[in-house]
């Protein structure tokens, strides 16, 4: 026998067509969209010539879209963009999404050039080289040197020249930094003072610190990120101070430079470190592991980015409050460098309304609101700024003077995933034991191939 | 088919000239799905099946003849079966992580096999606070896999994991657990057994419940011992059940991405990076798509044929 469905039952049947029909749709559209054309054909935005003074008001009446990465620097910025809309008469319509999704959809975007999309955030060292390759940045210099668009008291050279040469791919400034990390160390002043120990300003004074403070049943040295792809940033300036390079500097294809002899002494030292002075794991240390080592007590030095100061000075999680202290990186045989990483903004090439893009970065990262948003504790690109009270002393002077000389942490290549996977092999199994400098070489060769083969 | 429907059910509007004029669209509804019963039943879910199934296996195959980098600006290059020869013949990233696969699989799912066996005859008799302890049983299947994940890897925190306190509390050597590239694996697999031995069990219990009682009684007058009814008995018939079991959890634990993801990333170095793993690694990290989708086919014609081995063994079994 044959029972007539009932009335809701068929509404249920055609709803679930329905359904289908419109999954059908978004199943297509999520599809990554097909490219669209050459990148270096991208008709990339300039600037609108304008004469006579500036004036904040020239765009009285424009709307600009932002699309940001969930993050701290948006967090504090956002309720003072209303500032920015009074002071300018340009409206804004922000768009804050989490750090997955933010890339997702500049990348959706930039791909189908479209035009709605005028100012993001980018994470030049993650994505500039694969951006400025498809020709998705506006050049930013051409509006920093025409006075009639910067207002008097902007000053730029305030911001360190090689953070702004690390924003720079060939001529095209990329973006203005908004939130700087540079790497740092942190130490134990009631241990070295136990100790007698002083702060380490170079490489072998570190190591030499690491082996009288070190308790191979109690609190350990040191710790780092030993987790591959992860400990590729915070090996970077161990690198540099021991005079080795990520990459050669001659011609326009990158090849890996850190397979010299300088760079295995590099890897050589900072696995040694992590193998002989830290606590057990260290291969699978990311910040995640390591700080709470340092903020439980368990370790007496520990380097890695400058924003965990505040981490480590919270009484709530830190064991450590009291005691911490804040310094540069040590030098090397290879001089003194300093590392730095962190969000800028920039603007996108298909914007049709360049000028007033930069003048929402240029308010962005004005004197007046950066010193606004480090009292909210995002430290900023500008040297001259005043910290405050919450920032301890020794933190604020080393952060400051790395800056003056603070170099990217990564190599400038399109892949930077997958070369820091290749990277980050070699020092997992130096870690480990292996020997340094086949494990360098192999590395080395990895990263060639894959910067070769898929496009530098 | 919805268009279809539409047409059928228009003459239905009132004063239409039609034979069935006078009776309320309802009925008219009714009497259209009566005759079309199977089409209109079957619609949706063939629809469902093509868009949602069929679709993307036939998307990633065309992927996987390409060369394409999701974000930059280049059109998907049809390279043939480049992917595929270089993924057999020069990856070994990609071998290694075939091997992982299965040794974390057969470590994983032969010990839940024979815990969960073991558990479901033991939970199947009468005895005090049975229903409690059951309940119990099934927790770490209920919970969430990353939450579980996050609390082992602190567990298996060298310098500040409990389980290094409780080896250190009983006089034994500390452990690098996770962060040893030997026994990484059967680290993450004790997590997948702790997870899902309880699906095991649950399906078991389900089998021992609707065994019949004849041969335990012809058994009995037999004079069989305990471990001989059991080894003759009840093994046997629950076969099918069991099988069906492991078949589940094999088919997921080659699948298995939560746990490692979240206790190690694949580390250390690629020392865990299993076939899931690495393809998440090659799309959403390195956004090398063709490759990825190279590596999806493989990786599905693994699952599929594992499965399908699996099912051969039971049915040569009855």
């Amino acid at each position: 026998m044959r029972r007539r469905p009932s009335r809701p039952a068929l509404l249920g049947i055609f709803l679930a067509l329905l359904l289908t029909l419109t999954a059908c749709e978004q199943g297509e559209s999520a599809a990554p969209p097909a490219g669209a054309g050459d990148g270096t054909d991208a008709p990339e935005a300039t600037a609108e010539a304008v004469d006579g003074e500036f004036d904040w008001e020239r765009y009285d009446g424009e709307s600009l879209r932002l699309v940001f990465n969930q993050h701290p620097w948006q967090e504090a910025i956002e309720p003072l963009i209303g500032e920015f809309e009074e002071l300018t008469g340009i409206t804004t319509e922000v768009e804050s999404l989490p750090e997955q999704q933010f890339r997702q959809r500049v990348q959706v975007e930039m791909t189908g050039g479209s035009d709605s999309l005028d100012v993001f955030m980018t994470n030049i060292q993650n994505e500039g080289q694969l951006f400025s390759n498809n020709g998705w940045y506006t050049d930013v210099s051409q509006f920093t040197q025409d006075e009639a668009l910067v207002a008097p008291e902007y000053e730029l050279d305030d911001i360190s020249e090689s953070v702004l040469e690390g924003h720079t791919f060939g001529d095209t400034l990329a973006g203005i930094p908004i939130q700087l990390e540079t790497q740092m160390l942190f130490y134990r002043t009631d241990l070295f003072e136990e100790a007698g120990v002083e702060v380490p300003t170079t490489m072998e004074e570190l190591e030499a610190a690491a082996q009288a403070l070190d308790d191979p049943d109690g609190v350990r040295a040191f710790v780092a990120r030993g987790r591959g792809a992860a400990a590729v940033t915070q090996i970077a300036s161990y690198l540099y101070n021991f005079g080795g390079q990520w990459t050669t500097e001659e011609g326009d294809e990158p090849t890996a430079a850190f397979d010299t002899p300088e760079g295995v002494e590099a890897f050589d030292f900072y696995t040694r470190m992590l193998r002989e002075y830290a606590p057990p794991g260290t291969v699978n240390m990311s910040w995640e592991e390591a700080l709470p080592l340092f903020q439980q007590g368990q370790v007496a030095m520990y380097t890695d980015a400058s924003t965990f100061m505040p981490n480590i000075l919270d009484e709530s999680t830190s064991q450590v409050a009291d005691t911490a202290g804040f310094a540069k990186m040590p030098a090397g045989p290879g001089g003194e460098f300093q590392t730095f990483n962190g969000w800028a903004l920039g603007i996108s090439a298909f914007t049709e309304k360049p000028n007033a893009s930069w003048y929402f970065i240029q308010w962005a990262t004005s004197p007046d609101i950066v010193e606004r948003l480090t009292a909210e504790g995002i430290a900023g690109p500008r040297q001259s700024v005043e910290f405050g009270e919450d920032y301890p002393e020794d933190w604020v002077q080393a952060f400051t003077e790395s800056l003056g000389d603070a170099r990217p942490q990564l190599p400038r290549v399109q892949k930077v995933p997958e070369v820091r996977d290749a990277i980050g092999t070699a020092i997992v199994s130096a870690i480990q034991g292996e020997d340094v400098e086949p494990a360098v070489a192999a590395s080395a060769q990895q990263f060639n191939s894959i910067v070769g083969t898929r496009g530098g | 088919m919805a268009t279809a429907a539409q047409e059928r059910i228009e003459p239905a509007t009132p004063g239409g000239p039609s034979r069935t004029s006078g009776k309320s669209a309802g009925r008219r509804i009714g009497e259209f799905v009566d005759r079309n019963v199977v089409a209109v039943f079957m619609t949706p879910a063939i629809i469902f099946v093509f868009v949602m199934m069929i679709f993307p296996v036939l998307f990633t195959l065309y992927v996987s003849l390409h060369e394409w980098g999701g974000g930059a600006n280049v059109n998907p290059r049809f390279i043939g079966l480049s992917n595929f020869t270089a993924l057999f013949s020069q990856d070994p990233r990609f071998w290694a992580a075939f091997r992982r696969t299965f040794y974390f699989t057969a470590l994983a799912v032969s010990v839940e096999t024979v815990l969960g066996v073991a558990i479901a005859v033991l939970l199947n008799r009468e005895f005090l606070g049975k229903g409690l302890l059951r309940t119990v049983f099934l927790f770490p299947m209920i919970a969430t896999p990353v939450a579980i994940a996050l609390v082992w890897r602190l567990m298996y925190e060298p310098s500040l994991g409990i389980l290094n306190d409780l080896l250190g509390a009983v006089g034994l050597p500390m452990s690098l657990w996770v962060a040893d590239q030997s026994l990484v694996i059967p680290a993450l697999a004790l997590v997948d057994v702790w997870e899902w031995t309880p699906l095991i069990t649950l399906i078991t219990l389900a089998g021992l419940s609707a065994l019949p009682n004849d041969p335990f009684e012809a058994a009995a007058i037999d004079g069989a011992s305990r471990w001989q009814t059991f080894w003759h008995i009840t093994l046997p018939l629950l076969r099918p059940v069991i099988v069906v079991a492991v078949a589940f959890r094999l088919i997921d634990a080659l699948k298995t991405f939560d746990i490692i993801y979240v206790i190690t990333q694949g580390g250390p170095g690629f020392a865990s990076e299993t076939l899931n793993i690495y393809v998440y690694t090659q799309s959403f990290q390195y956004q090398n798509l063709g490759y990825a989708a190279s590596l999806l086919i493989v990786f599905f014609a693994i699952v599929v044929g594992s499965a399908v081995l699996l099912l051969r063994f039971r049915k040569a079994g009855e």
